[in-house]
């Protein structure tokens, strides 16, 4: 049985990364943009004067006159053995550019998720136990903020204040852990804007049960309620909330990458997209899909074993 | 009944700032002192004045025309794409959840596919490989958000798919497309129509970010992310650049989320 649900995510990955590479190669073979009269261009962008014969070569060389199948089924023969392509730009393999640009944006990613989790769920809790007092109404505020400012403004702020006005941090980030420090910050304040809210909906959903209403009439302790039953009611749904937010952080460090000169992932995707570099896209894209499906697993496991009525499977149903 | 009545009243001031900011997208033409497309060096990042009541940005061009003809671009684009990705979304993801079967097996697996990673992402990828422009923008964000509204109108007919006033019209005969439409949508619609208008401001976020990061707009098209995008070079000097596209952006965001908000605690 186990082995069965197992060869069933698995299939469930392999089906979820074929789609995904099949969808982003499509939209690369629909690009009016033609990859082999870039690739001859190089970054000057003179495309105009080239040869039709040169582009036609080119063109032969990087498989691109085959029928559109035929190249998917090229680069994804290759993919299997662990050969992504090679970037346009560096020429360099697809997998050693990741690589290179992991270690920032992965920190980010972890250093936010964690912070972020451990203010934004406590937060959560007290503001619904405390349902229109002064904590909730300024959290209320607060998330108001955090949810009508885009980040790539929060951060121009930031670094406007921190690094300009004060001076109290380099304009130019040199890397190491003061270079992701703001973006960090920058993402934390995002999310838990938005995780508290989300927590607190989840806990007050779970307040109004009437298990609890019948534990206050038997005279259980809320404190005890509390602890015992409504956060562990709760604790399945939050992490599942949760885990979108790992994909909610490398979507905004693509964005905000570039402000605070982090050489990271997202900021790797968005200049290859500007030069077509559909080897580093594709690989970019199928890395954060790896990373979700990872993640989700892992939530579906970890809510399987807090909450026993959580049978394992994956959530193919209608539940959102 | 005190407490309703308070609420109304913040509900009417937001629908009338909704229609403020509608009718300034209209007639931004009218409104705006200047051109906002001329440029004049010898006025490069002026403070307010008479003329310029918002200062001039690097290139001369009057901030406050810009920002009026930006409110134009997100408002329309955003109203657009908040329409037109509802409508597709909700029948997909009626039909879908209405009859099941294979082709529901599929949306489910593209809707896994779509989550799989973040929306920005993808239409960052989609944008920069199609060209940039407003048009491929909106075609983006279109392709990438319609998934939520399939994903959440689809799990709402499954809720209601089962009770008996629809069991009782499929004994009077009634048609399954007249089911979905006049009898399973009208029930579902209201949840969808609170994540739409939250999903206006988020949409005008997204095409903030889009054009911020050079994948939106075209030059020298005013609009709000690309305006912030040519402010950062001159944080230095000039701030202004940043803080008034800025403010726009958070103002029109906060409006629509309000009202969201709003919408959400009356229909509920």
């Amino acid at each position: 049985m186990v082995l069965h649900k197992i060869i069933m995510q698995l299939l469930h990955f392999v089906i979820v990364l074929l789609g995904i590479s099949f969808l982003t190669f499509s939209i690369l073979f629909l690009s009016p943009r033609n990859p082999a009269e870039l690739w001859l261009a190089g970054s000057d962008g003179n495309v105009g004067m080239i040869s039709e014969e040169a582009i036609a070569e080119q063109e032969r060389i990087m498989g691109l006159d085959k029928p559109f199948l035929v190249q998917y089924g090229t680069w994804l023969g290759k993919a299997l053995q662990g050969n992504f392509g090679i970037s346009f730009t560096y020429n360099t393999p697809v997998t050693e550019e990741i690589a290179k640009h992991m270690g920032p944006t992965v920190w980010m990613t972890v250093i936010s998720l964690t912070v972020t989790i451990l203010l934004a769920v406590p937060l959560g809790v007290l503001c619904a136990v405390y349902k229109d007092q002064l904590l909730d109404n300024v959290m209320r505020i607060f998330s108001f903020f955090g949810i009508s400012l885009p980040s790539f403004l929060t951060s121009i702020i930031f670094l406007w204040f921190f690094c300009i006005k004060m001076e109290w941090l380099p304009v130019i980030s040199k890397g190491g852990a003061i270079g992701i420090l703001l973006p960090s910050v920058v993402l934390i304040l995002q999310f838990v804007a938005k995780l508290t809210r989300q927590v607190r909906a989840i806990i007050l959903e779970q307040l109004e049960q009437p298990y609890v209403d019948g534990a206050i009439t038997r005279g259980v302790k809320f404190k005890n309620i509390l602890f015992g039953h409504v956060l562990k009611n709760s604790a399945a749904p939050i992490l599942t909330c949760i885990s979108i937010y790992v994909g909610l952080a490398f979507g905004g460090s693509a964005v905000i990458e570039g402000i605070f000169s982090v050489d990271g992932l997202g900021r790797m995707a968005v200049s290859s997209v500007a030069r077509l570099d559909i080897y580093v896209i594709q690989g970019f894209v199928l890395w954060v899909a790896i990373v979700y499906l990872v993640v989700n697993l892992l939530v579906d496991i970890l809510s399987a074993m807090i909450d026993p009525r959580i049978k394992y499977n994956r959530k193919s149903g209608g539940g959102s | 009944m005190k407490k309703g009545k308070k609420r109304d009243y913040a509900f009417g001031i937001l629908i009338v700032l909704i229609a403020l900011l509608i009718l300034i997208a209209v007639f931004a033409p009218i409104l705006a002192p200047n051109d906002p497309y001329n440029t004049d060096l010898m006025a490069a990042q002026a403070g307010p004045s008479a003329q310029y009541p918002l200062g001039t940005d690097s290139l001369g061009r009057c901030m406050l025309s810009r920002v009026l003809y930006g409110a134009r671009l997100s408002v329309f684009s955003s109203l657009l794409i908040t329409g037109i990705v509802f409508c597709i979304g909700v029948t997909i993801g009626s039909l879908c959840g209405y009859f099941g079967g294979i082709v529901d097996a599929i949306l489910n697996k593209v809707i896994t596919i779509m989550q799989a990673f973040p929306q920005i992402i993808l239409a960052i990828a989609i944008t920069g490989i199609m060209g940039i422009g407003i048009r491929n923008t909106i075609i983006a964000l279109c392709m990438v958000l319609w998934v939520d509204y399939a994903r959440l109108s689809r799990s709402f007919v499954f809720s209601v798919k089962g009770r008996n006033f629809i069991k009782a019209a499929k004994i009077c005969g009634e048609s399954d497309l007249k089911i979905i439409f006049s009898r399973i949508i009208p029930n579902i619609i209201y949840p969808l129509i609170v994540n739409a208008s939250l999903g206006i401001a988020s949409t005008i976020m997204e095409i903030a970010a889009l054009s911020y990061l050079g994948v939106g707009v075209e030059e020298p098209q005013a609009e709000w992310g690309a305006m912030i995008n040519l402010g950062r070079n001159y944080i230095q000097t000039d701030l202004k650049m940043v803080l008034i596209p800025g403010v726009a952006i958070f103002v029109t965001a906060a409006v629509f989320n309000l009202f969201g908000e709003k919408l959400r605690d009356r229909l509920q």
